[in-house]
């Protein structure tokens, strides 16, 4: 037994213990378990919906992208901080209408305000579509950290089998409510160690920040600023705007807006939240550091590159600590897609071809399904390979798909009609399919102008989505125009 | 270089900072936020 195993053992039984004492005093019922009652103050929600933001793909790959990119990867900062300023003015709608009509999910959200089950079951199937393979991130990312920062001592295929045992355990014991006091626990670590590591890191091996970007921008010019083409500004932008705009998108962060308590809860949110988001800043930096004293690593394995230079500088027990760290990062955003991905196929597949099934059925079923998705997820993550990464991104283009008809109704008129905002969502789907599955892009384009070129795929599925809503829409009102008058 | 960081970086930190300022701004203005809504 080495030094750093003991602490990766005791991340894994603090996020047992916290879920098992999360769940006592409550009727774990399905309000309980998906939303927590509806009842979590400013802190929770905010732990929440940080939670989701800082997970293994933030901690290993926010590093190791700019371990192998350099400045692109501040495109992370950028996109959070958007949707942020956004949600001020989203959200509150959003959880004001979830409150009223009781809602559980991001289904149910689209259910209610186009009055149509079918759109209901098209959006769930999308999302489960969509967190799939980000379950399979989490898992993938954990067991690269336990098998690095325990020195090989664990497999990543057995830490893989132990982290979605102790997942799917806390989450049908306790729901949201054993994800929120994980998040406690991961947020004080995370905190801490990046905030240490992204300073300790560039003053030990270089002295300094600047002194670290200087010798940086001497040993490869131009890293720290956006390439000219490929990843360019342009690139940079349209990325950073889809990602904005999918970000709540995310069927789990969705539902974490119904956990709160007030809508004030959430707009103190969108002041702190973009702040907090600054801690990204120390997880760059650590991957700047890296660029120069960790060597070779390309590909997939760029995203190694924290926990190579953290087992090069610091004793096994300090790198031990860092792997407890990363592994919490894996866990809660595990357990809150998998509280979703659960309800969604209880309360909106297995209800919408069962109506007759009541909350305790579904609720029941919801907690039996968490074994299920995530034995699907582990199946995955073993079976895969560096599509994974593909996969996300497809994820991520999935769920921006949903904004424009969920922003159309939050207006007090709607201009989108329940056939226009299926069509449009249908066609938006299928054109990502399209596009990831050709791997077609703008650059094989050689006709258009080079700033076009470099603009990220996932515009055109948005912009086409968004076209077949708007002239569906329109089509329905035209033909429906006689009787239509007289039922507004 | 602002304060050791690449100039874009900086940049891209300064309006992060900004953002918060502005939200909080809107905040403390937003009536919403004083009729003690629920």
């Amino acid at each position: 037994v080495n030094g750093a195993l003991p602490f990766i053992a005791a991340a894994a039984l603090l996020a047992l213990a916290l879920g098992f004492l999360a769940r006592r005093g409550k009727d774990m019922n399905l309000e309980q378990w998906t939303v927590g009652g509806r009842g979590f103050g400013a802190v929770f929600v905010f732990l929440l919906l940080a939670g989701e933001i800082y997970t293994t793909f933030t901690f290993l790959g926010g590093s190791g992208f700019a371990y192998g990119k350099g400045a692109p990867a501040y495109y992370i900062l950028c996109y959070g901080t958007l949707a942020y300023a956004l949600s001020y003015f989203m959200l509150p709608p959003i959880w004001r209408y979830g409150k009223e009509n009781r809602l559980y999910s991001q289904s149910d959200f689209f259910v209610r305000k186009y009055d149509s089950p079918a759109l209901g079951i098209i959006v769930a199937l999308v999302d489960i579509a969509a967190l799939i393979p980000y379950l399979v991130l989490q898992f993938k990312g954990l067991g690269i950290i336990v098998e690095v920062a325990g020195y090989g001592a664990i497999s990543s295929t057995l830490a893989i089998w132990i982290g979605a045992i102790v997942v799917a355990t806390y989450v049908m014991m306790s729901g949201v409510h054993g994800s929120a006091w994980t998040a406690v626990a991961k947020d004080a670590l995370i905190l801490g160690i990046v905030i240490f590591l992204g300073i300790y890191l560039p003053f030990h091996y270089y002295g300094g920040l600047g002194p670290m970007f200087a010798a940086i921008e001497q040993a490869k010019p131009g890293f720290t600023m956006l390439p000219p083409h490929g990843e360019s500004l342009w690139w940079f932008s349209s990325t950073v705007l889809l990602t904005a705009l999918g970000f709540y998108m995310w069927p789990h962060t969705f539902a974490s807006i119904y956990t709160a308590r007030s809508a004030t809860v959430i707009r103190k949110n969108a002041i702190v939240l973009p702040l907090y988001q600054l801690i990204l800043l120390f997880v760059f930096f650590v991957g700047f550091a890296a660029t120069l004293q960790v060597r070779g690593l390309s590909g997939p394995d760029i995203d190694l590159a924290l926990f190579k230079l953290s087992v090069k500088t610091f004793d096994p027990w300090f790198v031990g600590v860092i792997g407890a760290t990363g592994v919490l990062t894996a866990l809660v955003p595990g357990s809150m897609i998998l509280i979703t991905a659960a309800t969604l196929i209880a309360n909106n597949l297995y209800r919408a071809v069962n109506p007759a099934a009541d909350d305790r059925q579904v609720s029941r079923l919801a907690k039996l399904l968490v074994p299920v998705v995530a034995l699907v997820a582990v199946f995955f993550t073993l079976k895969g390979g560096e599509t994974i990464v593909a996969l996300l991104l497809m994820g991520y283009s999935l769920v921006t798909q949903l904004f424009p008809s969920l922003v159309l109704s939050l207006a007090r008129r709607n201009i989108a009609t329940r056939e226009g905002a299926t069509a449009g969502l249908i066609a938006g789907v299928a054109t990502v399919a399209i596009t990831n599955l050709t791997g077609v892009n703008f650059h094989e384009m050689s006709w258009l102008p080079p700033q076009i070129q470099d603009l990220n795929i996932g515009i055109v599925a948005l912009a086409v989505n968004f076209i077949v809503l708007i002239a569906v829409s329109l089509a329905m009102r035209v033909t429906a125009a006689p009787e239509g008058v007289a039922a507004e | 270089m602002v304060l050791g960081l690449p100039f874009l970086l900086a940049w891209i930190v300064a309006w992060i900072l900004i953002t918060s300022v502005i939200i909080a701004v809107i905040y403390m203005a937003d009536p919403a936020n004083r009729e003690g809504e629920p």
